[in-house]
């Protein structure tokens, strides 16, 4: 498990580690304020953790599958919040767009998992049937000549 | 290929000839998974060995580097590595299904699916294992379904 999340984290932390880069350089440019280097280095590690840490137990093989999708929503929440605390003073200049897009990121993370479940749902479905006709090739075919 | 089955209550023991032009890679195919229900393996409980026949085992999985085989009711450690059981179960009905599992697809009973995408097998004896979605499409092939 532990192997699994350092995994995830490291690739999880050198995919952010360009946009955080990016963002500042940008904001730096436009705001001509400095944006240091520890802060964003420290924002990005926190925000990978948090992030990595959701992936992981969304992917985890252990408990419920319901409860482990909740739980990936909750600890994405705590990275936004990370990213707010690197970017706010520039990036949200009200209080309120944080939950604008805590909002917006449980729509997409809603309508994702939606959309997998189906495309998944309908791969066990053709898996049981190729099962049963295993099992009962006669009666099957049967069926499916009606 | 021409199958025929002879049946007669003279017969002892049941006897399998396979007449061909030459031995190729299908009658090597043929021979293999006809061969598969004599093939036995060797597991361990409390340092007492059991032979074990394929029809008997559920799954192999591997747990700190240790194989063990999972019958209906008992857990055996076997000797093998799982690369080795792998090998010794081609195109029978025993297929990997995650990086430490080979299961017998015969003791499947049912698929679910959870809402995180996980992908589970109830088999015979109520005990539902983890399917790795790497491994879905070759499931399929061997269920009779297209990759």
């Amino acid at each position: 498990m532990m192997k699994k999340y350092l995994n995830t984290f490291a690739k999880t932390f050198f995919f952010s580690s360009l946009p955080f880069i990016v963002l500042s350089f940008f904001i730096m440019r436009r705001t001509e304020i400095d944006m240091l280097y520890v802060r964003v280095t420290i924002g990005n590690i926190l925000f990978s953790l948090f992030i990595s840490l959701a992936i992981t137990i969304f992917k985890s093989n252990k408990g419920n599958g319901v409860v482990n999708a909740v739980l990936g929503y909750i600890l994405i929440l705590p990275a936004l919040i990370v990213f707010r605390r690197v970017f706010g003073e520039y990036l949200f200049s009200s209080v309120w767009v944080i939950y604008i897009i805590m909002v917006v990121v449980g729509i997409i993370y809603g309508v994702a998992l939606l959309i997998a479940s189906k495309k998944y749902k309908s791969e066990v479905d053709e898996l049981n049937r190729l099962l049963l006709k295993k099992e009962n090739p006669e009666e099957l075919d049967d069926d499916e000549i009606e | 290929m021409k199958i025929s089955i002879v049946e007669s209550t003279e017969i002892e023991e049941t006897e399998v000839i396979i007449k061909c032009k030459e031995k190729n890679e299908q009658i090597i195919e043929i021979e293999r998974s006809l061969t598969y229900l004599n093939r036995i393996i060797t597991g361990k409980i409390d340092g007492r060995n059991y032979t074990l026949k394929p029809q008997q085992i559920y799954y192999f999985d591997s747990i700190d580097n240790r194989v063990f085989a999972y019958t209906k009711s008992n857990v055996y450690e076997v000797n093998q590595k799982l690369y080795q059981i792998e090998t010794m179960f081609d195109d029978t009905p025993f297929i990997r299904i995650n990086k430490s599992m080979i299961l017998n697809i015969d003791k499947i009973i049912s698929f679910s699916s959870a809402i995180n995408g996980r992908m589970e097998a109830t088999l015979r004896n109520n005990e539902k294992v983890v399917i790795s979605r790497k491994y879905v499409p070759i499931l399929k092939q061997l269920l009779g379904g297209q990759k």
